[in-house]
């Protein structure tokens, strides 16, 4: 996958998680991990490593997909020093 | 001291206060980095964009800053002599790896509060350390 095909991956990804996070909090324990690819929820799981054993199987490389723990409220703008 | 507990004298110009963290990487290797601890950082670390391609265990939400986006990685903490093995949301951005290392080349980022509280840390006059709750 060429660099700027995996940018538009990432992207999608993060729009799609932003849009749907307020849904992730009603849809799913908090702390929850939930995966996305192409910009739609693939996979979740109670834990990390269950749920990135699950990516791998299925195929995927999980540096490439974002996930993100349901009712977890990150940051979008820090001061750094 | 017990085993893992760091004691580690201020170093860099000015001097500051870092800590050794040990991070898995994606091919079951583990890397070792000195980090500049910045309690009032509220990232739990920040290293530089090819440190967390070998570390990045899946892709984690973005976060602007004063230095520019600070892309998200989640990685894995292994450090067994402070009992911490965990994933953790941190960042990549060349420009935060660069403010720290002209502090001291030793630096490869930055280690933040969210990190700093997971083991118990402080400082006198002479070190900072870091060592097991």
């Amino acid at each position: 996958m060429g660099a700027n095909s995996q940018s538009d991956g990432r992207r999608r990804n993060h729009d799609a998680y932003w849009r749907d996070k307020d849904r992730l909090a009603e849809r799913y324990p908090a702390g929850w991990f939930v995966a996305y690819d192409q910009g739609k929820v693939i996979a979740d799981a109670a834990d990390f490593e269950s749920l990135r054993r699950h990516l791998i199987s299925q195929g995927k490389d999980p540096a490439q997909v974002l996930v993100v723990e349901a009712g977890v409220d990150y940051p979008k703008e820090v001061v750094i020093f | 001291m017990a085993a893992g507990a760091q004691k580690n004298p201020y170093k860099g110009k000015p001097e500051r206060p870092w800590i050794r963290v040990r991070l898995a990487t994606t091919s079951g290797k583990f890397l070792e980095f000195e980090l500049l601890a910045d309690t009032g950082n509220p990232c739990a670390l920040i290293i530089s964009d090819a440190m967390m391609a070998s570390v990045k265990m899946a892709d984690a939400a973005d976060v602007t800053s004063n230095f520019g986006m600070l892309a998200g990685g989640r990685v894995r903490i292994a450090m067994p002599g402070l009992a911490l093995d965990r994933t953790v949301v941190g960042y990549a951005s060349d420009a935060v790896y660069q403010a720290a290392k002209a502090s001291h080349p030793d630096f490869a980022g930055l280690a933040g509060l969210p990190l700093l509280r997971m083991a118990k840390f402080g400082g006198d006059a002479d070190v900072f350390w870091f060592k097991q709750r």
